[in-house]
């Protein structure tokens, strides 16, 4: 799948990481980069963007994290992002179950 | 390097305030993280150009306004009841001369423009109860706005009232050479209707701005369920 592909997709690639438990910037990219065996491995800078974008949209919220040495801001998800999260993971399956319907041999 | 770098995007970054301030942070706390792990030279690799980073944090006019898309229906909404108010202080004044009162009116409609106002309001300053408001405002308009167009009490009341203050000649301006009776009653149907089908399509076009929800999705979701 191409960085183009993907960066269609990484809302619901972030929304998800994030659902499991809220992190920094950095943890989530590693996750994603760990999660998907280093197919997801997007410039570092276009994740931020998105962040920022889907806590104006009230799908995440963050705040800083001055707990450890280094500060970092962490985000979380919010109760519309999990129902937006829902519905894009819905959607995802049924576009899969779709794909793979057609191009099974 | 990292300092270097985070100034270049600073040069670069078309944004202000506290949220210019942010972005930065955030980025050289990421930069320091990842630089802890394989070296500045790879975290700034890492990253991207400058001009990219800086370039992806200034979205497109229409995708700001898309993501406003909420507030400007929130205060299309206000501007709109604003604009009602003249009419309102006519209806009241034309009822008044016929010796009637709108206050009955006046209490029906209260619960639906207090919900608006509120929802309005809390979408503007962006918090949740906006959003949480919208079910009860689609059915205190659905309410309003069956009474109105079927003329049930209160609102039979109050075009009464302005059909008795018109036919009596308070008030004709648009009836021509008209019978002033025939005159009210075109005159009283078209403001229910047209407030009532302006009502209902700003408060879909609300409903869509403010929650995202259209029956096609509804029927999507429940096809892929």
């Amino acid at each position: 799948m191409g960085r183009a592909d993907v960066t269609g997709h990484l809302d619901l690639l972030l929304l998800a990481v994030l659902d499991e438990a809220p992190a920094h910037g950095y943890r989530v990219i590693e996750t994603l980069r760990d999660r998907s065996g280093g197919a997801f491995d997007l410039p570092e800078g276009t994740v931020y963007p998105a962040l920022h974008r889907l806590e104006r949209s009230g799908l995440l919220s963050s705040s800083w994290d001055d707990s450890t040495p280094r500060r970092r801001r962490v985000y979380a998800v919010t109760r519309q992002g999990r129902r937006r999260l829902d519905g894009r993971r819905q959607e995802w399956t049924g576009f899969a179950r779709a794909v793979q319907a057609v191009i099974a041999t | 390097m990292i300092e270097r770098y985070v100034a270049e995007v600073e040069r670069r970054l078309r944004l202000h305030g506290r949220r210019r301030r942010r972005v930065l942070d955030e980025l050289e706390a990421h930069l320091r993280e990842s630089a802890a792990q394989a070296g500045e030279a790879e975290a700034v690799r890492r990253m991207g150009t400058p001009a990219d980073v800086a370039h992806a944090f200034t979205p497109r006019l229409t995708d700001r306004l898309f993501e406003q898309r909420d507030r400007a229906a929130a205060l299309l909404m206000l501007a709109a009841m604003a604009a009602s108010v003249p009419l309102a202080l006519d209806l009241h004044g034309l009822n008044d001369r016929a010796g009637r009162s709108v206050a009955a009116y006046a209490l029906f409609l209260a619960p639906t423009v207090a919900v608006a106002l509120a929802s309005n309001l809390m979408v503007l300053i962006g918090r949740p109860l906006g959003a949480r408001l919208v079910p009860p405002l689609v059915v205190l308009v659905a309410a309003t706005a069956a009474v109105t167009l079927f003329s049930l009490p209160p609102v039979d009341g109050v075009f009464a009232g302005y059909r008795e203050a018109v036919s009596a000649g308070h008030e004709s301006q648009g009836c021509g050479g008209r019978a002033l009776a025939a005159c009210a009653a075109d005159h009283s149907d078209e403001i229910r209707i047209n407030f009532t089908a302006g009502a209902i399509v700003l408060t879909a076009l609300y409903v869509w701005a403010v929650s995202g929800w259209t029956p096609a999705m509804r029927r999507r979701r429940r096809e892929l369920a």
